[in-house]
């Protein structure tokens, strides 16, 4: 099977290799011939055997895949990666997540789903074969540096040297959790996603593509691709909650920073890039923003292998960062070239009429996004700069972004209110009055009375921080509510509809825009949920049976600890009763595991959640004196809020995402035969 | 309108009352002050957490580090004191932040200069749009004005309905 594997990413490499050279070649002599010779023909039809190949080649490493998958779970220890990664004892679950456990597995995970990207991109190409060709092509001059990686520098199928042993040395615990099982290929899937409105982009300055085309075709793969990583990185923060046990969601470890960075950029995008197809401006700009999302997922990668800055990440370190560095330089200057030499096809089309208006938001909100990025790039990149400059490194974690990041987030979330309710071109003092209002007051009396039921910003920082995020994340819903509500009493009127029919009939009427709202939603929702951190409690006691503990309105009661053992793991945990008001609310287990083949400790953190907070509960180690747990109990306030929010914010993408009502009536009543003579009408047009 | 006046000066002095009486029910509280510190601390068993989260069973550093920290609290030194006291013995990496010297300032001048020469720039490009005529025809090939102008039509009514 090994064989098999290693010939299967080989031919994918070829397959690849041709899509680029010869998708390149017919490219560019067809952009010199006249539409229509012989000549066009011919190189239009090897242009047909690229795409091809490019579809061949998801077939030869979703083989590759397979294989390894495969290796995994019929524990063939002769490959050296499955050695590395699994055991006999492994669940199963966990033995086809070992596909992305280590260096070579994850690259083959990255090659994999960007040919699966690949593939939808080429199969249809009829969208704009034009363009879908140069997208293709600049996407197999990505796949191959991936499969050069996988065939010559980190190749998943090596040989075990030596005896095989009879046994594997197992996966890192910290990754034998369910969400581990989905968080790494959501992250990648945003990560690898991302190169497709890359090469898009780049391909439509390489040809000089006309309008702002490409932009809407690219539109629903930004956004499902940004939606990938929104769970991506969500997921991350749930699993850091819920698996290292020190009672924190974000540590802002340079490898959640390096997602967080094309997510920040990205976003920007996604913001920008209605500007460029309501009114033709911001176009070298958006052209920037998503070239550097794509460098900003290729660093993250980049620092995640290279060890170039310390991480709990660090699993995946190895030395094929220079290969990274090197592939992210001639991207780079690629693009740089592309755009340098088509710089005059960006040129806006309208001008900047006014500084209150929506596109000015964007400005502001896109200045913001960057400030945010730079920000933590500087963050994540200061101690090798300091080592350099300094001769020694220096920390740059939590409590740097606690005070830095915070204020940009406000902002943020000042905008996410006020951009929706500005209109396009020019706002007027008579509509800003209007709108601005009542979420103004409702901001104003939240402070107020927050402030009078004790909350005391002058106290701590983070205090300060809670409130104007409180305070504004009321204006901002309220804000995102009138909207709603103004829209769906006009339909009310017409209709005579009750007003949920009418907020729904709204809503399918307009997905974009509604969807847009529902997103900013969440997003005040994640910002409730991120605000209560600053009143986190935590208390630390050793517990003998029937021993007590409590903090805020809980009281745990110790009833029983032991230890227990199976084959994958030996473990320790305590049994303790939750009361409440002297009424019993659960039982929690909070547990210390030992995993017998990687001979690592792991936490598994006990937590009952309630929408006020978290009790989070730690099995924080034995007495080796006298054998009692040291239970350590966190109660984090609002934690629920983050996650509800997220699921606000994939609801509203997913609505964004789908057709309007009308347009999909439209769609309906179109008749066959004009469907027909339109989809030839496009193919025939590129 | 007078009405209307009038609402706003009720609606004004309710919050200033708000504000003060919130402001005078406020007290100090500084009991917060190891809590602080242990969140500005990096624990140096290679856990990469802060000393204040450290939760590994037998560290080998944080548990003295805690005492450290408590006692020089309960002494009364200075964050300042303190603070080198730990980076003297532990190294640079012994702080969760950068801190101390000129070129560690630059960690925290960066974002607040960024978003200074950020705004300038927004500034600039506005003012740079307004002078700018527009273009008139977008020469390209394929597609004329009127085509590009229906497909942004047709966006426009995406967004706004």
């Amino acid at each position: 099977m090994p064989a098999l594997g290693s010939f299967a990413l080989l031919l994918a490499l070829v397959l690849c290799g041709y899509t680029l050279v010869f998708g390149s070649f017919a490219l560019w002599r067809i952009a010199g011939e006249p539409a229509g010779s012989v000549y066009t023909v011919k190189m239009e039809r090897l242009a047909e055997t690229a795409r091809r190949a490019g579809i061949a080649s998801f077939i030869a490493v979703s083989c590759a895949a397979l294989v390894l998958v495969y290796c995994s779970f019929t524990n063939d220890f002769s490959v050296a990666y499955i050695l590395h990664h699994s055991n006999r004892a492994l669940p199963t679950a966990y033995k086809f997540s070992a596909l992305w456990s280590g260096q070579e597995g994850s690259l083959l995970l990255w090659a994999w789903l960007l040919a699966a990207y690949g593939f939808v991109l080429r199969v249809r190409h009829k969208v704009d074969i034009r363009l879908s060709a140069y997208a293709s092509t600049i996407l197999a001059g990505i796949q191959v540096f991936f499969l050069l990686l996988l065939n010559f520098a980190a190749p998943p199928f090596a040989l075990t040297t030596g005896a095989v042993p009879a046994d594997g040395f197992g996966l890192n615990p910290l990754l034998q959790y369910p969400e581990m099982v989905i968080h790494p290929p959501m992250l990648y899937l945003g990560y690898v996603g991302f190169a497709v409105p890359f090469a898009f982009a780049l391909g439509a300055l390489m040809m000089r593509y006309p309008g702002e085309k490409w932009i809407h075709i690219t539109r629903r793969w930004t956004m499902v691709t940004w939606l990938f990583l929104t769970c991506g990185i969500f997921l991350g923060a749930h699993w850091a909650y819920s698996v290292l046990g020190w009672g924190g969601y974000w540590g802002w470890d340079p490898v959640e920073n390096a997602s967080l960075m094309p997510w920040l950029t990205g976003t920007a995008f996604l913001h920008s890039v209605m500007m460029q197809e309501k009114r033709g401006m911001m176009k070298s700009w958006n052209v920037w923003l998503i070239f550097s999302t794509f460098f900003l997922c290729i660093l993250g990668t980049l620092l995640t292998r290279s060890g170039l800055v310390s991480s709990v990440h660090a699993f995946a370190e190895s030395s094929i960062g220079s290969w990274f560095w090197g592939f992210l330089i001639l991207v780079m200057a690629v693009c740089l070239f592309t755009f340098i030499r088509n710089r005059d096809h960006l040129k806006s089309e309208h001008k900047l009429e006014a500084l209150v208006s929506r596109e000015s938001s964007f400005l502001f909100n896109n200045l913001l996004l960057l400030i945010a990025c730079c920000t933590i790039l500087i963050g994540t990149l200061f101690p090798v700069i300091s080592e350099y400059v300094q001769g020694n490194k220096v920390t740059v974690g939590a409590a740097y972004y606690n005070v830095i990041a915070p204020p940009i987030g406000l902002a943020l979330l000042f905008l996410t209110g006020v951009g929706p309710l500005l209109a396009w071109r020019s706002s007027s003092l008579r509509s800003i009055r209007r709108n601005f209002i009542l979420p103004g007051v409702v901001t104003l009396m939240t402070a107020a009375l927050l402030m009078v039921i004790g909350l005391r910003p002058w106290q701590d920082l983070s205090y300060l921080f809670s409130l104007i995020s409180f305070s504004l994340g009321a204006g901002v819903a309220v804000a995102v509510g009138s909207e709603f509500l103004r829209g769906a009493r006009v339909i009310q009127v017409q209709t005579g509809k009750n007003l949920f029919a009418s907020v729904f009939q709204l809503t399918r009427r307009n997905t974009r825009r509604y969807g847009g709202y529902l997103v900013h939603f969440g997003v005040v929702v994640i910002f409730i949920g991120l605000a209560g951190s600053a009143f986190n409690r935590s208390h630390e006691q050793e517990m003998n049976f029937n021993d007590q503990m409590k903090i805020g309105p809980y009281t745990l009661i110790c009833k029983d600890y032991t230890q227990d053992s199976n084959l994958n793991y030996d473990s320790e945990f305590a049994l303790l009763d939750v009361y409440r008001n002297g009424k019993k609310v659960t039982q929690m287990a909070p547990e210390k595991r030992f995993y017998i083949a990687s001979q690592t400790p792991s936490t598994m953190v006990a937590n009952h959640s309630t929408l006020a907070w978290d009790l989070y509960v730690i099995y924080a180690g034995q007495n080796p004196d006298n054998g009692r747990p040291i239970i350590k109990v966190f109660l984090n306030p609002l934690v629920a809020w983050i996650w509800i929010g997220v699921l606000i914010v994939v609801w509203g993408t997913l609505l964004a995402l789908t057709p309007n009502l009308t347009a999909a009536f439209s769609a309906r009543r179109v008749s066959p035969a004009a469907a027909a003579g339109g989809f030839a009408a496009t193919a025939a047009g590129d | 309108m007078q009405s209307m006046r009038n609402n706003w000066k009720w609606l004004t002095q309710l919050l200033l009352v708000a504000l003060l009486v919130a402001v005078s029910v406020g007290a100090g509280d500084s009991s917060g002050r190891y809590d602080k510190l242990s969140h500005q601390i990096m624990c140096p068993c290679s856990c990469n957490e802060l000393l204040g989260e450290c939760n590994h069973v037998g560290c080998p550093d944080s548990d003295g580090m805690r005492t450290r920290l408590l006692s020089a609290i309960d002494r009364g030194d200075s964050t300042k004191t303190i603070l080198l006291a730990f980076q003297d013995e532990y190294g640079p990496t012994a702080l969760a932040a950068p801190r101390f010297t000129a070129f560690n300032h630059l960690a925290w001048i960066m974002p607040p200069l960024l978003a200074a020469i950020g705004i300038l720039l927004v500034a600039l490009i506005v003012r740079h749009w307004k002078q700018q005529p527009v273009v008139a025809a977008v020469k390209r090939t394929g597609y004329t004005k009127a085509e590009l102008e229906a497909v942004r039509e047709r966006i426009r009514r995406d967004i706004d309905d």
